[in-house]
Order: C-alpha cells, then sequence, then structure tokens
C-alpha cells in the first residue's frame, strides 16, 4: 500500500559469501555498525507482529540480501498449514521480498496444538502425496517456490519405506520446490539413525539445491556408550560437520551457505568467524574442483 | 500403520504428557527408538518456559526461577500454543496465576503479569498511524459526540488496587527496596515509543475516558463516564491532550464520519 513499504527490489543472496542467521541479541549491532556480513536469514515467525522487530528487518533488508525460515507452516500436517498462518507469511513475504524463502520437511501442530518443534514423519506413500500437496498450497500462497529443508531427527517409524533423501528428491521433482540441504541435520540424522552421512550427500540431486545450512550441534550421551546428537544450534561448527560441507560444496558447487546459532548465541563477531571459515572451506573445495576440471 | 492424522495426534498427544510419561500403547508399534520422544518433550517445555520466562520477567524474579519453572510447567501443560509465533503465547498467564494455588499469597502477582503482557503487546503491536488532531478539533460539539474512535493497537490499560507500577520498575532493576501495598491502586497507560514499550501513571479521569473509548462507547458516553469521577473535568481538552499524544489510532472499524472527520 504506502509508498513508504516500498524497499529496493530484492538482491539474490550471494554463493560467495556465506550468511548469518539474524537474531535478536544482534540487531542493534547490525543495524548500528552494517559488519560485513554477506547476507542475513531471518526467522519468519518473528515478525510477523510490527513495531521495533519488523521495522528492523525492514532496515537491515535495505542494506543487505535477506532470506526468510519459516519454523512454524507445518508442511507435513495432515490437517494442512493453518491457513490464517499462511496469509500472514504470504504478507510478509510480500512486503520484504526475500531473496529465498524455506521450510521444513516436518511437521509442528496437530488438532489445533503447535508444539514448537520441527516433528518427524514417516516417508510414506501417503505422506509423500500430502506433503507435496501441501508444498503446492504454500507455493500457491506465496506465488513463488520454496526450499524445503531436511530435519534433523532422533525418532524413526518402521513404516518409512522411502529414504529421506529419496523423499527429498521425490518433493523437488513433483513439486518445483528447491532443497535446502543443512549438513549438521544429515550428520546429526546419520548418527542417530544409523545411516551413512555421505551417502545421503551423494543422493542429493545438485540442481534442486539452493541453500546450505551450517551449525553445531551437542553430543548427549545415553548410557552403554552410546550418544544421541543434539540439534541444538549452541556450538561452533565442529571438524565432522566441515568434512561434511566440502563434501556438499565439491557436489552441489557454488550454493548460498549459512550459519546458524540458536542456544547460548554468542558475540556477532564469533559468528562472523564461522562465517568466513565456511568461505574457505567452499573457496578451497571449489578451487580444487575447477582446477580439476581445467585439467 | 494407522493414518498419519492419527500418528500426529497421538505424538503430539505424547509431547504434551512430559518428559518421563509412560508412551500410550498406539505409539508402540509406530515409533522406534521411542523413549527419544523425551527429547522432544524437553525441547517444548524448555523452549515454551524461556519464551514465559522473556515476556514474564518480573514475575519471575517475584517467585524465584525454579517456582516460575514449575508454574509454566503447569501452564504450558493446560494451555499449548495454538501458533507458531511465540511472541503471542502466554497470554492467559496471568488469569492461570489467579486460580494457581502455589502462588496465592502474592495477591498482586496476577496484575504484575497483565501489566508485562501489556508490554509485550504494545511491543509487537502492528504499526498503524495515529489519530488526526487537526480532524477532531474541527467537530461540532454534537458530531465529536457521535463519534467511536479507538485506542492505537500498541496502547494498552492496565488498572490494579496493588502499585504493580513501583513493584516493576523495582523489579526491572533489580533493587531490594520493599514496596508499601497500601501505597494503592495503580491506573496505567502502556505505549510503545520509538523502540521499547514503556508504561505511565495517569489521571483516574483519563483512565476512565480512555477506558470507555476502548470499550466501545462514543464519545459523549465516555465523557459522561469522565465527568462521573470528576464533575470538574474538561473531557473535551482532555481527548485533545491524549490524541496530541497518539493515543488513538487514526481509522477505526465502525468510526462514523459524521461531521466529515476524513475530509
Amino acid at each position: 500500500m504506502a509508498s513508504s513499504h516500498h524497499l529496493a527490489s530484492p538482491r539474490a543472496v550471494p554463493d560467495a559469501r556465506t550468511g548469518i542467521g539474524l537474531r535478536a541479541p544482534h540487531y542493534r549491532e547490525v543495524l548500528e555498525t552494517r559488519p560485513e556480513v554477506g547476507w542475513f536469514e531471518a526467522h519468519a515467525e518473528n515478525y510477523m507482529g510490527g513495531g521495533p522487530a519488523l521495522s528492523g528487518l525492514e532496515a537491515i533488508r535495505r542494506d543487505y540480501p535477506v532470506a526468510l525460515h519459516g519454523v512454524g507452516t507445518s508442511l507435513g500436517a495432515a490437517d494442512g498449514p493453518d491457513p490464517a498462518h499462511l496469509e500472514r507469511l504470504a504478507d510478509l513475504v510480500e512486503r520484504i521480498e526475500p531473496a529465498l524463502v524455506s521450510e521444513h520437511l516436518s511437521w509442528s501442530a496437530a488438532g489445533g496444538v503447535y508444539l514448537n518443534d520441527l516433528l518427524p514423519l514417516p516417508y510414506t506413500e501417503e505422506t509423500l502425496a500430502l506433503f507435496c500437496r501441501n508444498i503446492d498450497h504454500v507455493q500457491n500462497a506465496l506465488r513463488r517456490t520454496i526450499l524445503v529443508e531436511n530435519p534433523s531427527s532422533y525418532l524413526e517409524f518402521p513404516s518409512s519405506g522411502i529414504p529421506e533423501w529419496q523423499f527429498l528428491t521425490e518433493i523437488a521433482v513433483r513439486t518445483g520446490c528447491g532443497l535446502l540441504v543443512d549438513v549438521n541435520n544429515v550428520y546429526v540424522s546419520a548418527h542417530n539413525l544409523g545411516w551413512n552421512a555421505s551417502d545421503y550427500i551423494d543422493a542429493i540431486p545438485p540442481a534442486a539445491v539452493g541453500e546450505i545450512h551450517l551449525a553445531g550441534h551437542a553430543v548427549n550421551a545415553v548410557g552403554n556408550g552410546e550418544t544421541v546428537l543434539i540439534d541444538d544450534h549452541g556450538a561452533p561448527v565442529p571438524e565432522s560437520v566441515w568434512a561434511l560441507y566440502g563434501q556438499a560444496v565439491e557436489r552441489f558447487g557454488p550454493v548460498p551457505s549459512l550459519i546458524e546459532w540458536d542456544t547460548n548465541i554468542p558475540e556477532l563477531s564469533t559468528l562472523m568467524t564461522e562465517a568466513a571459515k565456511a568461505d574457505a572451506v567452499r573457496a578451497a573445495h571449489l578451487g580444487g574442483d575447477r582446477d580439476a576440471r581445467v585439467a | 500403520m494407522p493414518e498419519l492424522r492419527d500418528v500426529q495426534h497421538a505424538i503430539a498427544e505424547a509431547i504434551l504428557a512430559g518428559p518421563g510419561a509412560p508412551i500410550h500403547p498406539s505409539l508402540r508399534e509406530v515409533l522406534q527408538r521411542r523413549e527419544r520422544i523425551n527429547i522432544h518433550r524437553n525441547h517444548f517445555y524448555t523452549t515454551l518456559t524461556e519464551a514465559l520466562q522473556a515476556t514474564y520477567p518480573v514475575v519471575c524474579r517475584l517467585v524465584g526461577e525454579r517456582f516460575f519453572r514449575q508454574a509454566a510447567k503447569r501452564y504450558i501443560a493446560d494451555h499449548p500454543p495454538v501458533g507458531p509465533c511465540l511472541f503471542e503465547y502466554g497470554g492467559s498467564f496471568s488469569e492461570f496465576l489467579a486460580r494457581y494455588e502455589p502462588a496465592s499469597a502474592l495477591v498482586y502477582l496476577p496484575d504484575v503479569a497483565r501489566l508485562e503482557w501489556a508490554l509485550n503487546e504494545a511491543l509487537h503491536a502492528p504499526d498503524s498511524p495515529t489519530l488526526d488532531l487537526a480532524a477532531v478539533a474541527r467537530l461540532s460539539p454534537d458530531a465529536l459526540g457521535d463519534l467511536f474512535i479507538e485506542l492505537h493497537p500498541a496502547c494498552r490499560l492496565v488498572a490494579s488496587p496493588f502499585p504493580i507500577d513501583r513493584i516493576w520498575r523495582a523489579n526491572r532493576d533489580e533493587s531490594d527496596e520493599t514496596i508499601d501495598l497500601g501505597l494503592g491502586a495503580a491506573r496505567l497507560l502502556i505505549r510503545r515509543s520509538a523502540d521499547a514499550p514503556e508504561f505511565a501513571a495517569i489521571a483516574e479521569t483519563d483512565f476512565v475516558l480512555l477506558d470507555a473509548i476502548a470499550g466501545g462507547a462514543p464519545l459523549a458516553r465516555a465523557f459522561e463516564r469522565m465527568l462521573a469521577v470528576d464533575p470538574s473535568a474538561d473531557p473535551a481538552r482532555t481527548l485533545l491532550r491524549l490524541a496530541n499524544a497518539g493515543v488513538f489510532a487514526a481509522h477505526s472499524a465502525n468510526q462514523t464520519t459524521k461531521g466529515g472527520l476524513n475530509p
């Protein structure tokens, strides 16, 4: 409506500079010092009111490429996404004009109760049909394609007959959505459920990948010498995940990458150091790849 | 394999049951490594407790963190979120506290919670223009009386028989000041300034006028209520002063255009 809402045309997120997940403790520093960050990704649900959160995001949006990452659309809900929530998401997308919009291969709500989590799905034909229907619905409402992120998993369904990587490939083929590959989630799920993380990356179709997430996780001992990895985004990216990232970059090529940190959030400078490290890892792997092609 | 809808309802129920609760037989064959449902249960209760703590920092300080966490756990179980925007979660916490037996000795606690919720709502309220003062000033007295206006979305009113404003400020500043509950009633107007919510104690006459307007009364009736409190009050002048302070919304759904408020 009002021209004061008009922003410069959307800028693509760069694939040569790693972005940072925008979190409340850093708003002021970002707005006041305009740090050297390639781009920001914001959780859509934090900006569905008005006031300083939304105006702050609009100000950041003027100076940086911005992506919106939804955590509450509940794409895998048997009840379907909540229409009122979807309308709010569409309004926000229209207002911010983000370079990318993403959501998760998960569900969050049942029977009108929102469980504030990204919960696992049984990978069956029934779920596949439902999930694709819900993506179509969301992409129509937003009038654009979205990226769908692989979850971190702890529980497993014996009825899951379709491997997760195949399920993701299938939704990309059927709906035209892209994929957001969270390499930390791949690592966590592979550890927790006994998959091979490297094989997982090798099974993802590179052309569908629109973004990569990087984060740290917690290691919880559960007795018998066993550990469960918890995707708490509360630590630096560990070496094991950097190694998987290197493999992902070699397979997917230059793709926008992002550092996420959500518990015990450190100084912005720590996240910028992590982003610089991702840039270096990516350059090293892409450089090798390019040389190999030239040779 | 039962239908996905039934599986999701069963998992939702299992998460709400909380860490360590037995797992319903209907889930036993559906889930492998099902003891790990506790990871999701912990996540649900921990993250929502943190959300409540962020919205109700002074309530938390008044009762102590341990007590707060216990109260929050019960509240979350009884009133789980209905939507994914966490800044909208916890609006009924004051009513819950009013009925929460372990907190019954702290008679002022629910009112402090109402103040903190009003501050939270003011912070996240939609941006909206304020009522045009000149347009109001142009109205004839009759037209003014027939007018329905609304508070700006970022304005709230909270009244309490206790000095909750002093209680809030002392605890926000982490002081150990003793506050005499006999200091009496607080009538507060909550607003959003540039980037933060704030509140101020206002006169009883101002409060009554604003409360009547917020309750949907036409201005004539709101003026009557104000004059009933203080016959020497000047409602029209008070209205202009409050409008000047940005307390009213520019456009109301049921606003009459009689008298030409919108030229």
